[in-house]
């Protein structure tokens, strides 16, 4: 073991002399986390302002349902030119016309339509679109439990609604940036095994695996402290771009634990992974691609999975198949806080990836 | 019991035999020259022996330790200087030597000092800060050898450590390998397509050619193989003519020229004296200048074995 540790150093000191692959490790993804950052929160604030309403509404629940979502600017009543104008000037990209039986509708539990008017299909909107329809839905279900005496009376409901909002309150505690930076952090960690096998094939072809096998030192001591090495390097450079981003865009880590135990976790995971794939492919260009193509797969595959109710006309299968990739529990992790049983299950890929893809050092050196 | 035993090696790639039954023994402090033409199986011996490569049978035994068994007991004694170029390309020497340093287990001011030493043994002290990548072919073969005695090894093994290089570089490395098997009583395994070179270095010789033994044995030995005739010639003055006639009439002479005042003798080895030419020289008037014994090369014995030149 101190021998492992002694390699892992020497190791983790040849690999920090190379200064300019140290620094394209931190930067590449600092300035794509700060570059999504920027263009997220502007974002938020085009969709905000760029919409216009038409309330025709008789009773009083579409005036209360956008007064809860925070609108208060280009609402018209019951004058729709005047709202088309303004789409048709360019000014907003949708105007929502909320209908005269809109009130009357909800309280017989049923939902009313909502008119829209746009210039051009787009999903500019989708995000106030389904955050209408979750206020929608939230009315509906208030009015039904009422109705059917499941609650007894408006105070009642109060209460259960306190109680929703508390809850909401702790998912939403996870700063979106925070959580964004880690998204990304995972997805750069698992994309560096395709550097990382490069490296490794690369010190087969230069004949240095050979090489070190030849001194009195087992395989497993020269792997070993080869990914030691790797893994210590990269939880470091991965936590100083966790708190570099932390300080310029101003987000909190919400649990500095959560944060490190998922770096690590995909640390390990992509070390085992780049292990697999050197062992399955021989060529160092075929092993680079396939690691790249498998984390943006896997990322891609997590987000469907874990932002599912955003994709309603996904089929079931690709909605779950993130489920089996590491990504998904890692992102879940961090969203929800939940070492448990996140790790666990992470863990268990690892083990499996490791022992399908661990190999005896000898065997790797030798292949042609 | 001699440092190496090599028993009985075979190895096959396929249905290709590429070592048959090779049995070979070193002693401590010996040069050996594995020699032979491109793909006699030379490297191949030399990956087998220090443990890179399994066998397909037979026994590696270094200093009593079996290398199956005991592989680590063995490569500790070993310096392997490969064939192919083992660098790290984008560092420096001298962090070449660091890692490597480390991974013989070395460290510290022991670390930094043995890393001097096989700069300046290898003769690139001067060039120790640059990248590898910078390096001439023959000083990375210097490079390649340094960062194999940093631990001192009791065996040093040299696959073909001058293909490829300026002569400059070719000294050196000839200089170095007399120098640290005569002054650390290093043992050394040089193998070379090259005879020459296994000619001036080593004191054992083993000649592989496909695979198989062409001849093994101290180097005199194998080139009386070929030839039981010495040759030798004399360069003598002020002798009476009748001299070649009565060197003639001395027992295991076969033969006697005298050409452009050189006299060349053919003799049998086993009954052929040096002396008694002497004294007839010696009675006939004749004062000499210079004795020459003239040996075949390895480059003869390899024709004379196996009806090929080594080098096409
Ligand atoms: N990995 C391998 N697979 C198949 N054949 C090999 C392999 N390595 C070497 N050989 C064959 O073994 C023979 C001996 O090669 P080698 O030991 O490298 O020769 P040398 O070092 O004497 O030039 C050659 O014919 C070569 O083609
Ligand atoms: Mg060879």
């Amino acid at each position: 073991m101190v021998k492992i540790l002694r390699l892992s150093f020497i190791n983790f000191k040849m690999s920090i002399k190379d200064f300019r692959t140290i620094m394209f490790m931190f930067i590449t993804p600092l300035t794509v986390i700060l570059g999504i950052n920027l263009m997220v929160s502007k974002g938020d604030y085009t969709v905000d302002s760029n919409i216009a309403f038409n309330v025709k509404d008789k009773g009083t629940y579409g005036e209360e349902i956008l007064k809860e979502m925070n609108i208060s600017e280009n609402i018209f009543y019951d004058e729709e030119d005047k709202a088309l104008e303004l789409l048709e000037r360019n000014e907003v990209v949708a105007v929502y016309q909320i209908p005269e039986d809109f009130t009357e509708k909800i309280k017989n539990g049923e939902k009313p339509g909502i008119q829209s008017f746009k210039r051009e299909e787009g999903n500019t909107t989708l995000a106030f679109e389904l955050n209408l329809e979750d206020e929608i839905n939230e009315r509906i279900r208030d009015e039904i439990l009422l109705k059917n005496g499941i609650i007894g009376d408006r105070s009642e409901l109060l209460n259960y609604r306190t109680r929703t909002k508390v809850i909401n309150l702790n998912e939403n505690k996870v700063d979106s940036k925070f959580a964004l930076a880690m998204m990304m952090i995972i997805y750069f960690i698992l994309l560096s095994s395709s550097s990382m096998g490069e490296k490794m094939v690369g010190m087969k072809k230069q004949n240095i695996l050979s090489r070190a096998m030849s001194t009195a030192n087992a395989g497993y001591e020269i792997l070993g402290s080869l990914c030691l090495s790797i893994f210590v390097l990269q939880v470091a450079v991965n936590l100083a771009i966790l708190f570099t981003a932390k300080i310029i865009i101003g987000f909190t880590i919400t649990s500095f634990y959560i944060a490190l135990a998922n770096i690590m976790l995909t640390s390990l995971f992509s070390i085992t992974f780049t292990m697999f794939m050197t062992r399955v492919f021989e060529e160092q260009g075929v092993v680079s691609f396939a690691a790249i193509i498998f984390s943006i797969a896997s990322i891609f595959l997590s987000l469907i999975s874990l932002k599912s109710e955003v994709f309603p006309k996904v089929p079931f299968v690709i909605k779950n198949i993130g489920k089996i990739t590491p990504t998904y529990w890692l992102l879940d992790s961090v969203k929800t806080l939940n070492l448990f049983p996140n790790a666990v299950i992470v863990l268990l890929m690892i083990a499996a990836l490791f022992s399908a893809g661990s190999y005896k050092l000898k065997s790797f050196v030798n292949r042609v | 019991m001699s440092l190496i035993e090599v028993k009985n090696i075979t190895k096959r790639f396929g249905h290709k035999v590429v070592l048959d039954n090779i049995t070979l023994t070193i002693d401590e402090g010996d040069v050996f020259g594995l020699i032979g033409p491109n793909g006699a199986g030379k490297s191949t011996l030399i990956k087998i022996m220090t443990g890179l490569w399994d066998s397909d049978g037979g026994e590696v035994i270094i200093d009593g330790y079996d290398l199956k068994k005991e592989p680590l007991k063995v490569k500790e004694q070993i310096g392997l200087v490969p064939q192919e170029i083992a660098l790290f390309e984008g560092i420096t020497a001298y962090d070449n030597l660091e890692f490597f340093g480390y991974l013989y287990g070395l460290k510290g001011r022991q670390l930094k000092e043995r890393i001097d030493e096989a700069l300046e043994v290898t003769g690139l002290k001067d060039r120790r800060k640059e990248k590898v990548n910078k390096f001439s072919g023959g000083m990375k073969r210097r490079l390649n050898i340094a960062c194999a005695i940093l631990h001192h090894p009791r065996i040093l093994i040299m696959d073909e450590p001058t293909v490829g290089i300026d002569p400059q570089s070719r000294n050196h490395i000839f200089e170095f390998t007399k120098r640290i098997n005569k002054e650390n009583n290093t043992t050394v395994i040089y193998t070379s397509h090259y005879m020459e070179e296994v000619e001036m270095l080593c004191n054992k010789v083993f000649i592989i050619d496909l695979g198989q033994e062409v001849a093994y044995g101290d180097k005199k030995s194998i080139k009386s193989m070929i030839s039981n005739n010495d040759r030798i010639l004399i360069e003598a003055f002020d002798y009476r003519r009748e001299m070649i006639q009565a060197i003639k009439q001395l027992p295991g002479v076969n033969e006697c020229i005298e050409e452009k005042g050189l006299i060349k003798l053919l003799a049998d080895k086993n009954s052929f004296r040096l002396e008694a030419v002497l004294k007839v020289i010696e009675s006939h008037g004749g004062r000499i200048k210079s004795i020459n014994f003239e040996e075949p090369s390895l480059e003869e014995v390899f024709l004379a074995l196996t009806g090929r030149n080594l080098r096409d």
